[in-house]
Protein backbone atom coordinates (compact mmCIF):
# COMPACT_ATOMS: atom_id res chain seq x y z
CA UNK A 1 0.00 0.00 0.00
CA UNK A 2 1.30 3.41 -0.93
CA UNK A 3 1.45 5.77 2.00
CA UNK A 4 0.63 9.45 1.67
CA UNK A 5 4.28 10.42 1.86
CA UNK A 6 5.24 7.86 -0.78
CA UNK A 7 2.49 9.12 -3.09
CA UNK A 8 3.76 12.67 -2.67
CA UNK A 9 7.39 11.67 -2.99
CA UNK A 10 7.10 9.24 -5.85
CA UNK A 11 3.96 10.43 -7.58
CA UNK A 12 3.25 13.28 -9.94
CA UNK A 13 3.38 16.93 -8.99
CA UNK A 14 0.37 18.31 -7.07
CA UNK A 15 -1.07 19.83 -10.26
CA UNK A 16 -0.61 16.62 -12.18
CA UNK A 17 -2.10 14.68 -9.26
CA UNK A 18 -5.17 16.89 -9.43
CA UNK A 19 -5.51 16.16 -13.12
CA UNK A 20 -5.06 12.41 -12.54
CA UNK A 21 -7.67 12.49 -9.77
CA UNK A 22 -10.15 14.34 -11.97
CA UNK A 23 -9.85 11.65 -14.59
CA UNK A 24 -10.35 8.85 -12.08
CA UNK A 25 -13.14 10.46 -10.05
CA UNK A 26 -16.36 11.84 -11.50
CA UNK A 27 -16.91 15.53 -10.86
CA UNK A 28 -18.69 16.23 -7.57
CA UNK A 29 -22.14 17.62 -8.17
CA UNK A 30 -22.95 20.86 -6.40
CA UNK A 31 -25.94 21.00 -4.02
CA UNK A 32 -28.13 22.97 -6.42
CA UNK A 33 -27.60 20.49 -9.26
CA UNK A 34 -28.31 17.61 -6.90
CA UNK A 35 -31.53 19.28 -5.77
CA UNK A 36 -32.64 19.98 -9.32
CA UNK A 37 -32.05 16.34 -10.18
CA UNK A 38 -34.00 15.18 -7.13
CA UNK A 39 -36.87 17.49 -8.05
CA UNK A 40 -36.97 16.13 -11.61
CA UNK A 41 -37.10 12.58 -10.21
CA UNK A 42 -39.85 13.56 -7.77
CA UNK A 43 -41.93 15.21 -10.50
CA UNK A 44 -41.61 12.11 -12.71
CA UNK A 45 -42.53 9.87 -9.75
CA UNK A 46 -45.55 12.07 -8.93
CA UNK A 47 -46.87 11.55 -12.43
CA UNK A 48 -46.21 7.81 -12.58
CA UNK A 49 -47.56 7.15 -9.08
CA UNK A 50 -50.81 8.98 -9.85
CA UNK A 51 -51.11 7.09 -13.13
CA UNK A 52 -50.49 3.74 -11.42
CA UNK A 53 -52.94 4.57 -8.63
CA UNK A 54 -55.68 5.36 -11.12
CA UNK A 55 -55.04 2.22 -13.13
CA UNK A 56 -54.36 -0.24 -10.31
CA UNK A 57 -56.65 1.11 -7.58
CA UNK A 58 -59.23 3.78 -8.43
CA UNK A 59 -60.35 2.18 -11.71
CA UNK A 60 -59.43 -1.45 -11.05
CA UNK A 61 -62.39 -3.73 -10.36
CA UNK A 62 -60.34 -6.46 -8.72
CA UNK A 63 -57.85 -4.86 -6.36
CA UNK A 64 -55.75 -7.16 -4.19
CA UNK A 65 -54.68 -6.06 -0.68
CA UNK A 66 -51.01 -5.70 -1.67
CA UNK A 67 -51.98 -2.96 -4.14
CA UNK A 68 -53.53 -0.98 -1.32
CA UNK A 69 -50.20 -1.16 0.50
CA UNK A 70 -48.29 -0.12 -2.64
CA UNK A 71 -50.61 2.88 -2.84
CA UNK A 72 -49.90 3.78 0.79
CA UNK A 73 -46.15 3.34 0.29
CA UNK A 74 -45.97 5.39 -2.91
CA UNK A 75 -48.13 8.27 -1.74
CA UNK A 76 -46.25 8.45 1.57
CA UNK A 77 -42.93 8.40 -0.32
CA UNK A 78 -44.07 11.28 -2.54
CA UNK A 79 -44.98 13.31 0.54
CA UNK A 80 -41.70 12.47 2.30
CA UNK A 81 -39.45 13.10 -0.69
CA UNK A 82 -41.31 16.26 -1.65
CA UNK A 83 -40.93 17.80 1.78
CA UNK A 84 -37.30 16.67 1.91
CA UNK A 85 -36.64 18.66 -1.28
CA UNK A 86 -38.46 21.70 0.13
CA UNK A 87 -36.44 21.54 3.36
CA UNK A 88 -33.16 21.20 1.48
CA UNK A 89 -34.04 24.26 -0.63
CA UNK A 90 -34.91 26.23 2.52
CA UNK A 91 -31.60 25.19 4.12
CA UNK A 92 -29.65 26.31 1.04
CA UNK A 93 -31.45 29.65 1.22
CA UNK A 94 -30.67 29.93 4.93
CA UNK A 95 -26.96 29.30 4.23
CA UNK A 96 -27.02 32.14 1.72
CA UNK A 97 -25.88 29.81 -1.03
CA UNK A 98 -28.87 30.61 -3.24
CA UNK A 99 -31.21 33.58 -3.74
CA UNK A 100 -34.23 33.90 -1.44
CA UNK A 101 -36.63 33.02 -4.25
CA UNK A 102 -34.65 29.90 -5.11
CA UNK A 103 -36.85 26.94 -6.09
CA UNK A 104 -40.01 29.00 -5.47
CA UNK A 105 -41.96 27.48 -8.37
CA UNK A 106 -40.89 23.93 -7.53
CA UNK A 107 -41.83 24.38 -3.87
CA UNK A 108 -45.26 25.67 -4.93
CA UNK A 109 -45.80 22.56 -7.07
CA UNK A 110 -44.69 20.22 -4.29
CA UNK A 111 -46.84 21.97 -1.69
CA UNK A 112 -49.78 22.09 -4.12
CA UNK A 113 -49.78 18.31 -4.29
CA UNK A 114 -49.79 17.85 -0.49
CA UNK A 115 -53.56 18.29 0.03
CA UNK A 116 -54.30 15.99 -2.93
CA UNK A 117 -52.04 13.26 -1.54
CA UNK A 118 -53.29 13.67 2.03
CA UNK A 119 -56.87 13.50 0.81
CA UNK A 120 -56.18 10.33 -1.19
CA UNK A 121 -54.39 8.80 1.81
CA UNK A 122 -57.40 9.44 4.01
CA UNK A 123 -59.86 8.21 1.38
CA UNK A 124 -58.08 4.86 1.09
CA UNK A 125 -56.13 4.41 4.30
CA UNK A 126 -57.99 6.41 6.92
CA UNK A 127 -60.84 5.14 9.05
CA UNK A 128 -64.42 4.61 7.94
CA UNK A 129 -65.51 7.14 10.57
CA UNK A 130 -63.26 9.84 9.10
CA UNK A 131 -64.90 9.69 5.65
CA UNK A 132 -67.24 12.55 4.83
CA UNK A 133 -68.99 10.77 1.96
CA UNK A 134 -69.99 7.66 3.90
CA UNK A 135 -73.40 7.92 5.56
CA UNK A 136 -73.52 7.66 9.36
CA UNK A 137 -75.85 4.66 9.12
CA UNK A 138 -73.19 2.72 7.20
CA UNK A 139 -70.47 3.79 9.63
CA UNK A 140 -72.64 2.47 12.46
CA UNK A 141 -73.23 -0.82 10.61
CA UNK A 142 -69.49 -1.34 10.11
CA UNK A 143 -68.84 -0.53 13.78
CA UNK A 144 -71.40 -3.17 14.79
CA UNK A 145 -69.80 -5.75 12.49
CA UNK A 146 -66.33 -4.97 13.83
CA UNK A 147 -67.57 -5.33 17.41
CA UNK A 148 -69.17 -8.68 16.55
CA UNK A 149 -72.64 -7.32 17.31
CA UNK A 150 -74.48 -9.59 14.92
CA UNK A 151 -77.75 -11.49 14.84
CA UNK A 152 -78.96 -14.35 12.64
CA UNK A 153 -79.60 -13.36 9.04
CA UNK A 154 -83.32 -12.97 8.10
CA UNK A 155 -84.66 -16.43 7.18
CA UNK B 1 -65.79 -31.23 -2.98
CA UNK B 2 -69.12 -29.49 -2.22
CA UNK B 3 -69.75 -25.83 -1.58
CA UNK B 4 -68.74 -24.59 1.88
CA UNK B 5 -71.39 -24.61 4.61
CA UNK B 6 -71.83 -20.92 5.30
CA UNK B 7 -73.20 -19.42 8.48
CA UNK B 8 -75.18 -16.25 7.79
CA UNK B 9 -75.38 -13.40 10.27
CA UNK B 10 -76.12 -9.68 9.97
CA UNK B 11 -75.72 -6.49 11.91
CA UNK B 12 -78.68 -4.95 13.73
CA UNK B 13 -78.37 -2.04 11.33
CA UNK B 14 -78.81 -4.40 8.39
CA UNK B 15 -81.95 -5.83 10.01
CA UNK B 16 -83.41 -2.36 10.67
CA UNK B 17 -82.64 -1.26 7.10
CA UNK B 18 -84.23 -4.42 5.73
CA UNK B 19 -87.36 -3.89 7.81
CA UNK B 20 -87.60 -0.28 6.67
CA UNK B 21 -87.66 -1.26 2.98
CA UNK B 22 -90.90 -0.82 1.04
CA UNK B 23 -92.91 -4.00 0.46
CA UNK B 24 -91.80 -4.39 -3.15
CA UNK B 25 -88.14 -3.87 -2.30
CA UNK B 26 -88.37 -6.27 0.60
CA UNK B 27 -89.94 -8.85 -1.71
CA UNK B 28 -87.06 -8.35 -4.16
CA UNK B 29 -84.59 -8.64 -1.30
CA UNK B 30 -86.22 -11.85 -0.04
CA UNK B 31 -85.87 -13.38 -3.50
CA UNK B 32 -82.20 -12.42 -3.75
CA UNK B 33 -81.48 -13.58 -0.21
CA UNK B 34 -82.79 -17.06 -1.03
CA UNK B 35 -80.11 -17.23 -3.72
CA UNK B 36 -77.57 -15.50 -1.47
CA UNK B 37 -78.00 -18.10 1.27
CA UNK B 38 -77.27 -20.88 -1.22
CA UNK B 39 -74.27 -19.12 -2.74
CA UNK B 40 -73.23 -15.49 -2.00
CA UNK B 41 -71.32 -15.50 -5.28
CA UNK B 42 -74.13 -16.79 -7.49
CA UNK B 43 -73.97 -15.13 -10.90
CA UNK B 44 -77.45 -13.56 -10.65
CA UNK B 45 -76.40 -11.58 -7.57
CA UNK B 46 -73.72 -9.63 -9.43
CA UNK B 47 -71.46 -9.93 -6.39
CA UNK B 48 -68.46 -7.62 -6.64
CA UNK B 49 -65.76 -6.13 -4.42
CA UNK B 50 -66.06 -2.58 -3.13
CA UNK B 51 -62.40 -1.61 -3.23
CA UNK B 52 -62.40 1.58 -1.20
CA UNK B 53 -64.59 0.20 1.60
CA UNK B 54 -62.41 -2.93 1.63
CA UNK B 55 -59.29 -0.79 2.05
CA UNK B 56 -60.88 1.26 4.82
CA UNK B 57 -62.34 -1.76 6.64
CA UNK B 58 -59.10 -3.75 6.14
CA UNK B 59 -61.14 -6.67 4.90
CA UNK B 60 -62.80 -7.44 1.59
CA UNK B 61 -66.29 -5.93 1.41
CA UNK B 62 -68.61 -7.44 -1.20
CA UNK B 63 -71.70 -5.90 -2.73
CA UNK B 64 -74.76 -7.76 -3.97
CA UNK B 65 -77.28 -6.11 -6.28
CA UNK B 66 -80.73 -6.50 -4.74
CA UNK B 67 -82.82 -4.32 -7.05
CA UNK B 68 -81.53 -1.49 -9.24
CA UNK B 69 -79.40 0.74 -7.04
CA UNK B 70 -80.35 -1.15 -3.90
CA UNK B 71 -77.27 -3.08 -2.77
CA UNK B 72 -76.41 -5.27 0.17
CA UNK B 73 -72.89 -5.30 1.61
CA UNK B 74 -71.29 -8.31 3.25
CA UNK B 75 -67.92 -9.63 4.46
CA UNK B 76 -66.62 -13.16 4.93
CA UNK B 77 -64.58 -14.59 7.77
CA UNK B 78 -63.97 -18.24 7.07
CA UNK B 79 -67.45 -19.67 6.61
CA UNK B 80 -69.20 -16.79 8.39
CA UNK B 81 -70.97 -14.41 6.05
CA UNK B 82 -71.82 -11.11 7.73
CA UNK B 83 -74.32 -8.84 6.01
CA UNK B 84 -73.38 -5.33 7.01
CA UNK B 85 -75.89 -2.98 5.48
CA UNK B 86 -78.47 -2.61 2.74
CA UNK B 87 -79.01 0.69 0.95
CA UNK B 88 -78.77 2.67 -2.26
CA UNK B 89 -76.04 5.22 -1.46
CA UNK B 90 -73.27 5.51 -4.07
CA UNK B 91 -70.64 3.95 -1.78
CA UNK B 92 -72.58 0.66 -1.77
CA UNK B 93 -71.22 0.08 -5.28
Amino acid sequence: MLTKSKVLAEGPSPDALLQVSKEWQPAQEDEVSKLEKRYAEWAAAAESVQHAAAKRLYENKDVCPIEVRFHLQNLSALLFKGQNIVLTAIQLQAKGEVPTDFFEAEIAIIDGLVPVLVSRLNEWHGTIDSQTDIPDSLKKAFAEAKAGEVIPFPA
Amino acid sequence: MGKPAYRFVCTKSFWREYEALSADKRAAADGKFLIFKKDPFAKELGTHKINRLSALYRQTVWSVTVLGNLKSLFTMNGNIVTSISIGNHGVYG
